[in-house]
């Protein structure tokens, strides 16, 4: 099953990332990996796709803000946008099939 | 959930992929090694994009085409260029599979499969394989392995054991990106084995060097060391032999040698190099006897030390020991 098949999935990633009484080292480390693999994905994206996301989700910047920033039109700044996720959602799939997130994710819930 | 409210969601960030980016925080600068994996993993996501793109504008064009050549009597072929091809398929153990980005599938490799840049491979668990890269590079995967031919020089190793011998490869040697650092040969034999949490680099001849990650320092390995680095940064050193049976799994991944019309000498170098034994002759006559010897079969499906039955069988007057990490030969 791929990380990014529908939006249950990634859900399941979510909640082991953010499983508040996570004590166990084994899970820590999982969850610090997982963190590390969503981030080197966003490092890899072309262009700027990757400062957009994290723009938008991260600092809570909105579209209008994201635009000027680029000195770009609302327009192009949510095509940015919509282009940077489909490349993010790609790119996760990629790193999934060799890194078994799914399969990980299975163990830190057990 | 029509596209408006889609949209209007995520524009709100209320989406899966959202909460994904925001539960991982903002980014820290990338280390040498996961901005190599993390560009490689965005290529070929691109890549998969851009063939399925290409395959359906090929499908549209090759229709018009055929078109205009039953109109035209002119066979009109699309131009696609695919990556270049880096690495061969050497030596094939159990099932050994390369992810299709035309057909999002693991497929299985066939004898003398040619490797393009980006290929991602995988071993099933008791599989194995050697693949020839330019200059005489051998690059063999244990079973269980997951790495990335990235290009002709460089190998993303993202779990798994690989084997590295650059004996006479060109200058610049070879690197393997790994989630704990970056491995760079400097013309040796040697192996990288990965997971999660550690790495281990056995050097069996030359020096190997190791930029650490999450040391953020720079190691270098001789011939007969072992480098051990866990996920804290921590790197440990221990001497290794390097005719052990560690290294079996290696050997048993070597092509196949040519022995058909060579000498023993050649034969016996081939045999030292592939066990880490140092090869050694009794007097000048064993050698010039070996030198002289010309063997005539085959060493197709033969292990190196099957092979040295095989060549001190063809040659009645050429005897041999083993041990100490040398490989003795004398004259009988």
């Amino acid at each position: 099953m791929s990380l990014v098949e529908d939006d249950a999935d990634i859900r399941g990633i979510l909640e082991a990332i953010a499983a508040p009484e996570v004590d166990q080292p084994e899970q820590l480390a999982w969850r610090a990996e997982i963190v590390r693999l969503i981030q080197m994905t966003l490092d890899g994206l072309p262009g700027r796709y990757g400062d957009v996301l994290e723009w938008k989700y991260v600092d809570g910047l909105s579209v209008k803000e994201i635009a000027a920033r680029l000195a770009v039109g609302p327009k192009a700044a949510e095509s940015l946008l919509t282009r940077a996720r489909a490349a993010c959602r790609d790119a996760l799939a990629q790193i999934d099939g060799s890194h078994g997130l799914a399969a990980g994710r299975g163990e830190a819930t057990r | 959930m029509t596209d408006g409210e889609r949209s209007t969601a995520r524009e709100q960030g209320g989406d899966a992929l959202a909460e994904l980016i925001r539960a991982a925080g903002r980014r820290t600068a990338p280390s040498a090694a996961e901005y190599e994996r993390a560009r490689l993993a965005s290529h070929l996501a691109w890549q998969m994009k851009v063939h399925t793109k290409r395959r359906r504008r090929r499908v549209m064009w090759l229709g018009l085409a055929a078109g205009l050549a039953a109109a035209l009597g002119v066979l009109v072929l699309p131009r696609f260029a695919p990556p270049p091809v880096v690495a061969e398929l050497a030596v094939l153990r159990g099932r050994v599979e390369r992810f299709a980005v035309d057909t999002g599938q693991w497929e299985p490799l066939t004898t003398e499969a040619e490797i393009a840049a980006g290929t991602r491979l995988r071993t099933v668990a008791e599989g194995g394989a050697a693949f020839a890269l330019a200059g005489a590079v051998s690059v063999r995967a244990s079973g269980g392995t997951s790495w990335v031919f990235a290009d002709s020089a460089r190998v993303v190793l993202d779990a798994g054991t690989l084997y590295i011998d650059a004996n006479g490869a060109a200058a610049g040697g070879i690197e393997i990106a790994t989630p704990h650092g970056v491995v760079h040969d400097l013309g040796t034999q040697f192996e990288v084995r990965t997971t999660t949490s550690e790495l281990r680099l056995r050097v069996r001849e030359g020096r190997v060097q190791l930029a650490s990650q999450a040391a953020a320092a720079l190691y270098e390995a001789p011939a007969g060391e072992e480098l051990h680095v866990t996920a804290d940064g921590s790197v440990e050193r221990r001497a290794i032999a390097t005719d052990s049976a560690e290294w079996s799994w290696a050997a048993a991944l070597a092509a196949p040698i040519e022995l058909d019309g060579g000498s023993a000498f050649e034969a016996l170098q081939w045999v030292a190099r592939e066990t880490g034994k140092r090869l050694v002759f009794e007097d000048a006559n064993a050698e010039l006897l070996a030198r002289t010897t010309i063997i005539h079969g085959s060493g197709d499906g033969l292990e190196p030390l099957q092979i040295l039955e095989v060549v001190m069988a063809t040659s009645a007057r050429l005897d041999y020991t083993l041990g100490g990490g040398t490989l003795v030969v004398r004259r009988r």
